[in-house]
Protein backbone atom coordinates (compact mmCIF):
# COMPACT_ATOMS: atom_id res chain seq x y z
CA UNK A 1 0.00 0.00 0.00
CA UNK A 2 1.63 3.15 -1.21
CA UNK A 3 0.83 6.62 0.32
CA UNK A 4 -0.28 9.89 -1.83
CA UNK A 5 2.74 11.73 -0.14
CA UNK A 6 5.51 9.28 0.68
CA UNK A 7 7.76 11.84 2.67
CA UNK A 8 6.01 14.66 3.09
CA UNK A 9 3.71 16.18 6.10
CA UNK A 10 0.55 18.11 5.63
CA UNK A 11 -0.34 20.03 8.73
CA UNK A 12 -3.58 21.95 9.12
CA UNK A 13 -2.14 25.57 9.49
CA UNK A 14 -5.30 28.05 8.86
CA UNK A 15 -5.34 29.25 12.66
CA UNK A 16 -1.46 29.90 12.93
CA UNK A 17 0.46 32.61 11.26
CA UNK A 18 3.75 32.79 10.44
CA UNK A 19 4.90 34.77 13.00
CA UNK A 20 8.66 34.38 12.61
CA UNK A 21 9.82 34.98 8.84
CA UNK A 22 6.53 37.34 7.84
CA UNK A 23 7.10 39.76 10.88
CA UNK A 24 7.61 42.71 8.17
CA UNK A 25 5.08 41.81 6.33
CA UNK A 26 1.87 44.34 6.41
CA UNK A 27 -0.61 41.23 6.57
CA UNK A 28 -0.11 37.57 8.67
CA UNK A 29 1.10 34.80 6.15
CA UNK A 30 -1.01 32.26 7.19
CA UNK A 31 -2.26 28.96 4.82
CA UNK A 32 -4.64 26.86 5.06
CA UNK A 33 -2.45 23.88 4.67
CA UNK A 34 1.43 23.71 4.68
CA UNK A 35 3.21 20.63 3.18
CA UNK A 36 6.54 19.89 5.06
CA UNK A 37 9.44 17.58 4.28
CA UNK A 38 9.54 14.82 6.24
CA UNK A 39 13.00 14.75 8.81
CA UNK A 40 14.55 17.69 6.65
CA UNK A 41 12.31 20.71 8.49
CA UNK A 42 12.99 22.60 11.12
CA UNK A 43 11.75 21.76 14.54
CA UNK A 44 9.22 24.39 14.56
CA UNK A 45 7.51 22.67 11.76
CA UNK A 46 6.21 20.22 13.20
CA UNK A 47 4.33 22.27 15.53
CA UNK A 48 0.89 23.56 14.23
CA UNK A 49 2.26 27.08 13.41
CA UNK A 50 3.42 27.66 9.96
CA UNK A 51 6.68 28.19 8.62
CA UNK A 52 7.10 29.60 5.72
CA UNK A 53 10.76 28.84 5.49
CA UNK A 54 10.48 25.09 5.48
CA UNK A 55 7.33 24.54 3.73
CA UNK A 56 7.26 22.63 0.36
CA UNK A 57 3.98 23.46 -0.62
CA UNK A 58 1.44 25.38 -0.15
CA UNK A 59 -2.20 24.96 0.20
CA UNK A 60 -5.09 27.27 -0.13
CA UNK A 61 -8.51 26.83 0.05
CA UNK A 62 -11.89 28.26 -1.11
CA UNK A 63 -15.24 26.84 -0.94
CA UNK A 64 -17.24 29.43 -2.56
CA UNK A 65 -17.18 29.40 -6.34
CA UNK A 66 -16.73 32.92 -7.26
CA UNK A 67 -13.42 32.99 -4.96
CA UNK A 68 -11.96 30.91 -8.12
CA UNK A 69 -9.43 33.25 -9.93
CA UNK A 70 -9.61 31.11 -13.06
CA UNK A 71 -11.66 29.72 -15.45
CA UNK A 72 -11.30 27.52 -17.88
CA UNK A 73 -11.69 29.48 -21.82
CA UNK A 74 -14.16 28.10 -24.50
CA UNK A 75 -12.76 25.83 -26.92
CA UNK A 76 -9.37 25.48 -27.13
CA UNK A 77 -7.10 27.22 -24.57
CA UNK A 78 -4.75 28.91 -26.01
CA UNK A 79 -1.41 30.68 -24.78
CA UNK A 80 -2.88 34.09 -25.22
CA UNK A 81 -6.25 33.31 -24.18
CA UNK A 82 -7.67 35.22 -20.96
CA UNK A 83 -8.04 32.81 -18.20
CA UNK A 84 -8.18 35.32 -15.15
CA UNK A 85 -11.55 36.81 -13.88
CA UNK A 86 -10.88 40.24 -12.76
CA UNK A 87 -13.40 40.20 -10.21
CA UNK A 88 -12.75 41.62 -6.93
CA UNK A 89 -13.06 38.36 -5.08
CA UNK A 90 -10.98 37.08 -7.52
CA UNK A 91 -8.35 39.31 -7.21
CA UNK A 92 -8.42 38.59 -3.53
CA UNK A 93 -7.71 35.00 -3.92
CA UNK A 94 -5.03 35.92 -6.08
CA UNK A 95 -3.17 38.64 -4.27
CA UNK A 96 -3.48 35.87 -1.38
CA UNK A 97 -2.05 33.04 -2.95
CA UNK A 98 0.77 35.48 -4.52
CA UNK A 99 1.59 36.76 -1.10
CA UNK A 100 1.84 33.55 0.50
CA UNK A 101 4.72 32.36 -2.48
CA UNK A 102 6.18 35.88 -2.44
CA UNK A 103 6.92 35.07 1.72
CA UNK A 104 8.11 31.28 1.20
CA UNK A 105 10.63 32.44 -1.95
CA UNK A 106 11.23 35.19 -0.06
CA UNK A 107 12.64 32.86 2.88
CA UNK A 108 14.01 30.36 1.12
CA UNK A 109 16.73 29.66 -1.80
CA UNK A 110 14.81 28.72 -4.45
CA UNK A 111 14.36 29.30 -8.35
CA UNK A 112 10.85 28.37 -8.18
CA UNK A 113 7.55 26.95 -6.18
CA UNK A 114 4.77 25.07 -6.48
CA UNK A 115 1.42 25.60 -4.90
CA UNK A 116 -1.87 24.70 -4.89
CA UNK A 117 -5.27 26.30 -4.94
CA UNK A 118 -8.48 24.53 -4.01
CA UNK A 119 -11.82 25.60 -5.19
CA UNK A 120 -14.14 22.96 -3.51
CA UNK A 121 -13.91 20.14 -5.95
CA UNK A 122 -11.15 21.47 -8.38
CA UNK A 123 -7.75 22.21 -7.66
CA UNK A 124 -4.62 23.93 -9.23
CA UNK A 125 -1.01 23.43 -9.26
CA UNK A 126 0.65 26.57 -9.93
CA UNK A 127 4.34 26.81 -10.38
CA UNK A 128 5.95 29.82 -9.68
CA UNK A 129 9.06 31.97 -10.31
CA UNK A 130 11.26 35.00 -11.34
CA UNK A 131 9.00 35.00 -14.06
CA UNK A 132 5.56 35.01 -12.95
CA UNK A 133 3.63 31.60 -12.53
CA UNK A 134 1.94 28.83 -14.41
CA UNK A 135 -1.36 27.69 -14.39
CA UNK A 136 -2.46 23.91 -14.82
CA UNK A 137 -5.91 23.41 -15.94
CA UNK A 138 -8.69 22.57 -13.47
CA UNK A 139 -8.20 18.82 -11.48
CA UNK A 140 -11.19 17.18 -10.06
CA UNK A 141 -9.18 15.79 -7.19
CA UNK A 142 -11.77 13.26 -6.07
CA UNK A 143 -11.92 11.85 -9.65
CA UNK A 144 -8.56 12.27 -11.08
CA UNK A 145 -5.15 10.96 -9.97
CA UNK A 146 -2.93 14.07 -10.79
CA UNK A 147 -3.31 15.78 -7.72
CA UNK A 148 -1.67 12.91 -5.85
CA UNK A 149 0.80 12.13 -8.56
CA UNK A 150 1.63 15.55 -7.88
CA UNK A 151 2.54 14.66 -4.54
CA UNK A 152 4.21 12.19 -4.89
CA UNK A 153 6.60 13.42 -7.84
CA UNK A 154 7.18 17.12 -6.40
CA UNK A 155 8.66 15.60 -3.09
CA UNK A 156 10.89 13.12 -5.12
CA UNK A 157 11.58 15.73 -7.77
CA UNK A 158 13.06 17.59 -5.35
CA UNK A 159 15.49 15.23 -3.73
CA UNK A 160 16.69 14.42 -7.23
CA UNK A 161 17.33 17.41 -9.11
CA UNK A 162 18.89 20.75 -7.69
CA UNK A 163 16.52 23.28 -7.79
CA UNK B 1 65.00 69.88 -40.20
CA UNK B 2 62.48 70.20 -37.92
CA UNK B 3 58.79 70.82 -38.40
CA UNK B 4 57.70 74.34 -38.23
CA UNK B 5 55.90 74.95 -34.90
CA UNK B 6 53.14 77.01 -35.13
CA UNK B 7 52.45 80.01 -33.13
CA UNK B 8 49.32 81.15 -31.44
CA UNK B 9 48.89 84.75 -31.82
CA UNK B 10 47.14 86.78 -28.86
CA UNK B 11 45.71 89.62 -29.10
CA UNK B 12 47.09 92.51 -26.54
CA UNK B 13 44.40 94.97 -27.62
CA UNK B 14 43.64 96.63 -24.19
CA UNK B 15 39.84 97.35 -24.67
CA UNK B 16 39.51 93.48 -24.44
CA UNK B 17 41.33 92.95 -21.15
CA UNK B 18 38.12 93.41 -19.10
CA UNK B 19 36.03 90.75 -20.59
CA UNK B 20 36.97 87.80 -18.85
CA UNK B 21 37.05 84.62 -21.50
CA UNK B 22 33.80 83.05 -19.91
CA UNK B 23 32.05 85.61 -21.12
CA UNK B 24 33.29 85.53 -24.50
CA UNK B 25 32.45 81.83 -25.07
CA UNK B 26 28.89 82.43 -23.39
CA UNK B 27 26.29 84.66 -25.70
CA UNK B 28 23.85 86.95 -24.35
CA UNK B 29 20.51 85.63 -23.58
CA UNK B 30 17.53 87.56 -23.90
CA UNK B 31 16.14 88.41 -20.34
CA UNK B 32 12.20 86.78 -21.84
CA UNK B 33 13.70 83.34 -22.01
CA UNK B 34 15.66 83.88 -18.24
CA UNK B 35 12.47 84.36 -16.91
CA UNK B 36 10.50 81.39 -18.35
CA UNK B 37 13.36 78.73 -17.49
CA UNK B 38 13.21 79.91 -14.05
CA UNK B 39 9.45 79.00 -14.00
CA UNK B 40 10.17 75.84 -15.34
CA UNK B 41 12.32 75.05 -12.44
CA UNK B 42 9.71 76.05 -9.64
CA UNK B 43 8.36 73.25 -8.09
CA UNK B 44 5.16 72.17 -9.41
CA UNK B 45 2.24 70.88 -6.83
CA UNK B 46 0.58 67.39 -7.68
CA UNK B 47 -2.62 67.75 -10.11
CA UNK B 48 -5.38 65.72 -10.52
CA UNK B 49 -3.79 64.08 -14.18
CA UNK B 50 -0.38 62.63 -12.19
CA UNK B 51 -1.20 58.72 -12.13
CA UNK B 52 -1.23 57.42 -7.88
CA UNK B 53 0.27 54.46 -8.03
CA UNK B 54 -1.67 52.08 -5.84
CA UNK B 55 0.78 48.40 -5.92
CA UNK B 56 0.59 47.10 -3.18
CA UNK B 57 3.87 48.26 -1.96
CA UNK B 58 1.99 51.51 -1.31
CA UNK B 59 -0.91 50.33 0.72
CA UNK B 60 -0.70 52.18 4.11
CA UNK B 61 2.55 49.98 5.20
CA UNK B 62 2.53 51.49 8.72
CA UNK B 63 -1.07 49.99 9.74
CA UNK B 64 -2.37 46.96 11.36
CA UNK B 65 -2.15 43.56 9.89
CA UNK B 66 -5.53 42.98 9.43
CA UNK B 67 -7.13 46.77 8.50
CA UNK B 68 -5.15 46.98 4.91
CA UNK B 69 -5.42 43.22 4.43
CA UNK B 70 -7.86 42.93 1.85
CA UNK B 71 -6.95 45.74 -0.01
CA UNK B 72 -3.12 44.85 -0.29
CA UNK B 73 -4.10 41.37 -1.59
CA UNK B 74 -6.61 42.86 -4.12
CA UNK B 75 -3.54 45.04 -5.60
CA UNK B 76 -1.33 42.45 -5.64
CA UNK B 77 -4.12 40.25 -7.23
CA UNK B 78 -4.29 43.25 -10.29
CA UNK B 79 -0.57 43.26 -10.34
CA UNK B 80 0.49 39.63 -10.87
CA UNK B 81 -2.53 39.14 -13.40
CA UNK B 82 -0.57 39.95 -16.40
CA UNK B 83 2.41 37.47 -15.46
CA UNK B 84 0.73 34.43 -15.31
CA UNK B 85 0.24 31.86 -18.08
CA UNK B 86 -2.14 29.26 -18.66
CA UNK B 87 -4.45 26.50 -18.09
CA UNK B 88 -1.99 24.30 -19.05
CA UNK B 89 -3.34 20.89 -19.42
CA UNK B 90 -2.38 19.11 -16.27
CA UNK B 91 -0.99 15.83 -17.98
CA UNK B 92 1.68 18.15 -19.53
CA UNK B 93 1.99 20.40 -16.93
CA UNK B 94 3.54 17.41 -15.15
CA UNK B 95 5.73 16.11 -17.28
CA UNK B 96 7.19 19.09 -18.36
CA UNK B 97 7.85 20.49 -14.70
CA UNK B 98 7.76 17.18 -12.86
CA UNK B 99 8.86 14.96 -15.37
CA UNK B 100 9.23 11.25 -13.85
CA UNK B 101 12.27 10.32 -16.02
CA UNK B 102 14.06 12.30 -13.67
CA UNK B 103 13.38 10.81 -10.42
CA UNK B 104 15.36 7.40 -10.05
CA UNK B 105 13.22 5.33 -7.80
CA UNK B 106 10.25 6.71 -9.51
CA UNK B 107 6.95 4.02 -8.95
CA UNK B 108 3.59 5.30 -10.15
CA UNK B 109 1.21 5.85 -8.45
CA UNK B 110 -1.46 2.64 -7.88
CA UNK B 111 -3.44 3.57 -4.52
CA UNK B 112 -5.28 6.15 -5.49
CA UNK B 113 -9.12 4.95 -5.89
CA UNK B 114 -12.18 7.41 -7.36
CA UNK B 115 -13.84 9.28 -4.54
CA UNK B 116 -10.61 9.51 -2.06
CA UNK B 117 -11.46 12.97 -1.07
CA UNK B 118 -14.81 12.38 -0.54
CA UNK B 119 -14.90 13.27 3.10
CA UNK B 120 -13.37 16.67 2.07
CA UNK B 121 -15.96 17.38 -0.74
CA UNK B 122 -18.33 16.45 2.31
CA UNK B 123 -17.26 19.45 4.30
CA UNK B 124 -20.54 22.07 4.77
CA UNK B 125 -17.66 24.45 5.20
CA UNK B 126 -14.43 25.75 3.92
CA UNK B 127 -12.44 25.53 7.44
CA UNK B 128 -13.83 21.78 8.04
CA UNK B 129 -12.37 20.28 4.82
CA UNK B 130 -9.06 21.33 6.06
CA UNK B 131 -9.02 18.12 8.59
CA UNK B 132 -10.27 14.82 6.04
CA UNK B 133 -7.72 16.75 3.24
CA UNK B 134 -4.03 16.49 5.55
CA UNK B 135 -5.95 13.20 6.41
CA UNK B 136 -6.08 11.74 2.87
CA UNK B 137 -3.00 12.33 2.79
CA UNK B 138 -1.91 10.39 6.64
CA UNK B 139 -1.96 7.31 7.32
CA UNK B 140 -2.93 6.06 10.88
CA UNK B 141 -2.29 2.32 12.05
CA UNK B 142 -4.04 0.79 14.05
CA UNK B 143 -2.74 -2.26 16.17
CA UNK B 144 -5.33 -4.81 16.86
CA UNK B 145 -4.91 -7.90 19.10
CA UNK B 146 -6.51 -10.40 18.11
CA UNK B 147 -7.04 -14.01 17.58
CA UNK B 148 -10.56 -15.42 16.11
CA UNK B 149 -10.36 -12.54 13.42
CA UNK B 150 -11.82 -13.99 10.06
CA UNK B 151 -8.93 -12.19 8.15
CA UNK B 152 -6.48 -15.21 9.96
CA UNK B 153 -7.51 -18.72 9.02
CA UNK B 154 -4.95 -19.91 7.16
CA UNK B 155 -2.13 -19.18 9.79
CA UNK B 156 -2.78 -18.15 13.52
CA UNK B 157 -2.66 -14.61 13.87
CA UNK B 158 -2.37 -12.78 17.04
CA UNK B 159 -1.15 -9.08 16.41
CA UNK B 160 -3.18 -7.25 13.26
CA UNK B 161 -1.64 -4.38 12.02
CA UNK B 162 -4.36 -2.09 9.86
CA UNK B 163 -3.91 0.64 8.32
CA UNK B 164 -6.34 3.56 7.33
CA UNK B 165 -6.23 6.75 6.12
CA UNK B 166 -7.00 9.54 8.62
CA UNK B 167 -9.99 10.80 6.70
CA UNK B 168 -11.67 7.25 7.35
CA UNK B 169 -14.90 7.47 9.22
CA UNK B 170 -14.02 5.49 12.68
CA UNK B 171 -17.01 3.58 11.72
CA UNK B 172 -15.88 2.60 9.00
CA UNK B 173 -12.00 1.06 10.63
CA UNK B 174 -13.70 -2.07 11.79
Amino acid sequence: MSSFAPGLSFIDTHSNADMTNCKSFTFQVKPDVCVYADGASPPRARQSSCDISAAEVVVEFKWEPHHNPFHTPAGDPGPTSHFVSETDKAMDTLGQITSYTAAQLGAQYCTHAFSILIIYDQAYIIRWDREGATVSSAIKYNEEPHLADFSITMHKHRLCCVV
Amino acid sequence: MFPAIPVLQVSADPTDSDISPAELRTPELPSQTLVQSTQDLQPVLPTDSTPIKRSCSTMQPYTTNTRCRDTTFNAMGKEIMGYLVGPMPVELFLEKFLSPSAILDYQPLTSFSDGAFETTLSAAHETRAYEPFVGTFTYDIKTVISQSDSRCRSTPCHLLLLVYRLSTPTAMRT
